[in-house]
């Protein structure tokens, strides 16, 4: 992956988002989505901070219809609350982008090329005054905090160096300078005196490690937070299952980023709902999507049935999203047709999610092979139309796929062709049975010939080396090998 | 000079009479250069000679005679070559083990670079092998040699005869070692080329393995072009890509990987994609390497296992299937050619399948066997008891090492006293 | 009989091959032959491209050979048959090749019984070289059904009864099976 190693040292904010397409080796990278049903403003407001940048960049680059209205809500977003300027430039970039593109399409030239189009665009102008502003400001910020922590390092008191460290990092994500964060975050490690402490540094390299999308750091701060021996103590219960379910949901980020999905499930599933509070990071309809899916794609009936249908914490999380409850409980009842048809209309919801979008084709592929082989499973013979119905495809579309799904061994049948039958197939024990210990001693007398083989080629020394008249110092072997007449 | 032979010729008699075996092949490895140097007498001096009974000192005649041949007739060589290794006697000869290899290289060398009838060569080396061999199972360099006349001349059999018994010791003379490695790598790197020349892949496969997990520290051309082969033929009976061993040395993932590059690209292919245009693409990028390699038959077999393992792979999901669906799942050209594959493979016992010319279709069988036949009971012996004897040689050879008396002492002493360099003088008995 | 006998034949004249260093042609035509017949596919290939250039050229028994061999090769019996019918072979193989038509004929019909459940007739009859009445008398033998109804008709082949011949001896069980217990058990 050529790109990771200059995405861990992004000082460009606007890198990081591209990198979930990036990573995964598929050919089409770049999905657009015409019709979403988001709620564009209501969405953006379940999150602060960089988390609702990076979203709302990623809505941007792929879905033409929200584009305009998602930059303008990050400038002002951008322009109100942080100091990020070369992020206000890269999206005043894009909107110039976008402006272009659309007077190409419109076919009136407009001649006025400063002007704002005649679509109505209502942008807002490059504001260079703010920037200054905002550069200038930022710079003074900076070294004040620097002396603050130079002062605090000289007078050797170890809560306030901590605490400059870690408002020097905070100061850097407002900059979107989020290498530098995550140094400054890290180096606030050697002045903690308290398990609380320690928890803190780590929850703040673990949001910097988030936006910077390296999910190894990510996952071993968690372990680390989580193994504090403050930490696992019950005082402080709310702080606490705060922080606990806090951690989880980044753990649970980082096992989906990496395509972990049943740890994925069972992090997300162990979230506390009354103390899901980080706009920072993830919303709560995140965690119900997120851990219902992957719960759906990985988990068996009766790990569904425990861990999330009876769940009485989660359930919680499911009634924010009814949708994803909906499919659940279909699936879980084996309504296949209504489950996947409303999985089908959230689907382009789901591309627009900055963490969910990579793996929604392969979500979805393994609830769908999840669902056939438990439609096929209590039956000794299917018809395949009544299956093809029931799924929604096509009957050779259905013959594809079931055809993969024995190859892979997760069906165990054969299929009629001629008929459009599917036959469940028990493997005959004995007869499998024979053939593995066959094979097993085949196996053996192979392997241990090769082996006697070995050993005569080391008691002679068969060795290829390189053609050099000075021969090495040849190791002595014990007594046998050379001139033994047995030989 | 005439004398000087004469000395020779005496030299030979006394010390073979005596039984001075060492000190005779000591005198005549110093002699060889007075032998190369007076060829026109070496016929005369071999009058003298009785062959049975003064074998060392008639090898070395003879071998100064092969090796110094230019571009006259070959014949009379060779038959001497051929009257000597019938008459020879195998005892005697033992001593001087590295120069009766030597003749033997020398002389397939000869019927090899002048285009001679090489089938000539195979009884002569046949019976070779047989006289300085202790035992059946033991290798020695002129192994290598038959098999490079078989395959040169294309009579495979004696070949066989060898090649079906498994190694388990091996005869070097001492301080030849890289000239016993050379032998030692083309014996198996022939051997799977006759086996894959008589299409038995599986063993073929076993001795390509064998020459690329030999030890190494250098690169040896033989190894890579073992491994070219190695890699077509674990496509052709596996349909996928054996690893190598864990123990073949790192030469091979540095060295000899890089230079595969085409046959890997193949294998990838066939692998990944499956589909014969492809396959058949990457085989046209890349002839001339293959052909260069002398590797385009085995990569002509390797497409057309491709076929087959897409019909093995219908048999193992569907039950029953049209035969133009057959045509097109297999990549094949028309319902009729799929049914030519089906009864071919049906005859050579691939798959189990009967054909229905009424609808057209197919139907697919498991395997029949149910284990439960005398025949099939005989056969589980058979294997039982050859796992049986590897156990006991197993256990022998364990024996044999738990008796030598390094061992003993290494087991015995404990490690702080004995020091782990400090034992060359109590090395070899 | 005739398998044995050749098996026998082969043995010589592979020896004989390796020994004179004068080759006869005559030992080609009888080891190819004999190949042929033995269904050894491999052997055939290699002596073929052994056989020197000077004794292939316009030896027109040799090259029919090669002809039926290539035939085997790639199953085509239709094309075996006419091959086999149209030539005058020489004394010394002309047994063989009689014989090998024959013995193609029988393997065709246990193979179409193993790997067909319905063959036509006429495709019934290409391959096995038989005339109308004679696939009548063949069925009946076998007892394979023939649907009556519009030309071609279909056969019904049945899968052929293997017929082993189990050779065991209750004492030598007995023994092999002690023996393997005591492997066990040490």
């Amino acid at each position: 992956m050529p790109l990771q190693p200059a995405q861990q040292n992004a000082i460009e904010p606007m890198q990081v988002d591209v990198q979930p397409e990036d990573n995964e080796n598929n050919e089409e990278e770049y999905i657009s989505v015409e019709d979403p049903t988001l709620d564009l403003e209501s969405y953006a407001n379940s999150y602060t901070g960089l988390a609702k940048l990076y979203r709302l960049i990623f809505i941007a680059d792929h879905c033409p219809t929200l584009r305009l209205e998602a930059i303008k809500m990050a400038i002002n977003y951008v322009m109100a609350t942080t100091y990020n300027v070369n992020m206000y430039q890269m999206l005043h970039k894009k909107l110039a982008d976008l402006n272009s593109s659309a007077q190409q399409s419109a076919t009136a030239a407009l001649p006025d090329i400063a002007s704002q189009s005649g679509n109505s665009l209502d942008i807002p102008p490059y504001d260079s005054v703010w920037v200054e502003q905002k550069t200038k400001k930022a710079a003074l910020k900076l070294e004040k905090l620097d002396n603050d922590l130079k002062n605090s390092k000289s007078n050797s008191i170890k809560e306030s160096i901590r605490r400059g460290h870690d408002d020097l990092g905070d100061h850097y994500l407002s900059c979107g300078e989020l290498s530098n964060a995550l140094k400054c975050y890290s180096r606030a490690r050697d002045y903690c005196t308290s398990g609380r402490h320690v928890v803190n540094m780590c929850l703040n390299v673990i949001k910097v490690s988030i936006y910077l999308q390296n999910w190894t750091h990510v996952l071993s701060y968690v372990s680390k937070a989580e193994c504090t021996p403050e930490f696992s103590e019950t005082q402080n219960r709310d702080q606490n299952q705060a922080t606990l379910t806090r951690l989880k949901c980044a753990a649970g980020l980082a096992e989906l980023a990496t395509k972990k999905y049943k740890l994925a499930a069972k992090h997300f599933l162990q979230a506390n709902f009354d103390h899901c509070d980080f706009p920072d990071m993830i919303s709560c309809n995140n965690i119900a999507i997120y851990g219902g899916l992957c719960a759906l794609a990985t988990f068996d009936r009766q790990e569904l049935q425990k861990n999330v249908i009876s769940s009485a914490s989660f359930k919680l999380f499911l009634e924010l999203e009814p949708q994803v409850r909906d499919i659940v409980f279909k699936f879980y009842e084996s309504k296949y047709a209504q489950c996947l048809k409303l999985l089908d209309e959230m689907r382009d919801n789901l591309l627009l999610d900055i963490y969910l979008a990579p793996h929604v084709n392969k979500l979805y592929t393994k609830i769908r092979n999840r669902a056939l082989i438990q439609y096929f499973s209590p039956y000794l013979s299917a018809d395949m139309r009544k299956m093809s119905e029931a799924f929604n495809c096509s009957v050779a579309a259905l013959e594809n796929e079931i055809m993969q799904l024995i190859l892979d061994g997760q069906i165990q049948a054969r299929i009629d062709s001629h008929n459009k039958i599917l036959y469940a197939k028990n493997a005959d024990q004995r007869s499998s049975t024979f053939e593995k210990a066959i094979n097993v001693g085949k196996e053996f007398q192979r392997r241990t010939r090769m082996l006697v083989l070995r050993t005569a080629m080391l008691k002679k020394q068969i060795h290829v080396r390189a053609q050099t008249r000075e021969r090495q110092e040849e190791v002595l072997m014990p007594s046998g090998s050379r001139s033994d007449a047995r030989n | 000079m005439a004398s000087a032979l004469e000395h020779y010729v005496n030299n030979v008699r006394t010390m073979t009479s005596a039984g001075n075996f060492r000190e005779l092949v000591d005198y005549l490895n110093d002699s060889m250069e007075l032998l190369q140097r007076n060829l026109n007498l070496l016929d005369n001096v071999m009058e003298t000679l009785d062959l049975q009974h003064h074998s060392l000192g008639v090898m070395y005649i003879v071998a100064a005679k092969i090796s110094e041949i230019q571009n006259e007739d070959p014949e009379p060589v060779l038959s001497l070559v051929k009257r000597f290794v019938t008459i020879c006697n195998g005892e005697q000869v033992r001593n001087a083990p590295q120069t009766y290899f030597d003749l033997f290289h020398a002389y397939t060398n000869l019927l090899v670079k002048r285009k001679l009838n090489t089938t000539q060569g195979i009884p002569v080396l046949t019976v070779a092998i047989e006289k300085i061999q202790l035992m059946e199972s033991q290798l020695t360099p002129i192994h290598a040699d038959l098999c490079q006349l078989c395959l040169s001349s294309k009579v495979f059999k004696p070949a066989l005869y060898f090649l079906d018994v498994d190694v388990t010791t091996i005869a070097a003379a001492e301080d030849h070692q890289d000239s016993t490695t050379k032998y030692f790598l083309l014996y198996y790197y022939y051997g799977g080329m006759v086996y894959a020349a008589v299409k038995n892949y599986d063993r073929a496969l076993y001795f390509f393995e064998v020459a690329i997990s030999t030890p190494a520290t250098a690169m040896s051309h033989i190894m890579l072009e073992s491994y070219k082969k190695y890699i077509l033929i674990s496509l052709i009976l596996r349909g996928k890509q054996i690893t190598i061993p864990k123990y073949s040395p790192q030469v091979i993932g540095r060295f000899i990987k890089p230079l595969s590059q085409h046959y890997h690209e193949l294998s990838n292919v066939y692998i990944n994609s499956g589909s014969p245009e492809a396959v058949r693409a990457v085989i046209t990028k890349y002839q001339e390497t293959f052909v260069r390699d002398n590797n385009l038959g085995l990569v002509k077999q390797v497409l057309s296992t491709l076929y087959k393992k897409k019909i093995q792979r219908l048999t193992k999901t569907f039950l029953t299937l049209s035969l133009s669906d057959v045509a097109s799942r297999a990549s094949l050209s028309s319902p009729a050619e799929a049914e030519k594959y089906i009864l071919n493979m049906i005859k050579s016992g691939e798959i189990f399948a009967a054909i229905n010319q009424k609808d057209g279709m197919v139907v697919f069988h498991d395997d029949p066997e149910k284990y439960n036949t005398p025949h099939m009971y005989l056969n589980i012996q058979e294997d039982m008891n050859k796992i049986i004897e590897l156990n006991k040689k197993i256990t022998q050879m364990e024996e044999e090492i738990m008796l030598t008396p390094m061992f003993v002492k290494k087991s015995t002493i404990p490690e702080s006293v004995v020091d782990d360099k400090g034992y060359p003088s109590e090395a070899c008995e | 009989m005739l398998q044995e006998k050749l098996e026998q034949l082969v043995k010589i004249l592979e020896k004989q091959e390796l020994e004179d260093s004068l080759q006869d042609t005559k030992l080609y035509h009888e080891l190819f032959a004999a190949y042929l017949y033995l269904d050894d596919l491999v052997n055939a290939r290699f002596l073929w491209k052994r056989i020197p250039v000077a004794v292939k050229n316009g030896n027109q028994e040799l090259e029919h050979m090669h002809k039926i061999f290539q035939c085997l090769c790639k199953n085509e019996v239709v094309e075996l048959y006419k091959l086999l019918d149209n030539f005058k072979w020489s004394r010394s193989v002309a047994e063989i090749m009689y014989e090998l038509k024959d013995k193609i004929r029988m393997d065709t019909i246990e193979l179409i019984g193993h790997a067909y459940t319905s063959i036509f007739e006429n495709v019934f009859g290409e391959m096995t070289n038989l005339t109308q009445d004679m696939i009548e008398d063949t069925c009946k033998r076998l007892d394979w059904e023939i649907q009556d109804g519009p030309q071609p008709r279909l056969i019904l082949p049945k899968k052929p009864v293997a017929d082993r011949v189990s050779v065991l001896n209750a004492e030598d069980q007995l023994q092999k099976l002690t023996s393997f217990v005591s492997f066990l058990e040490n």
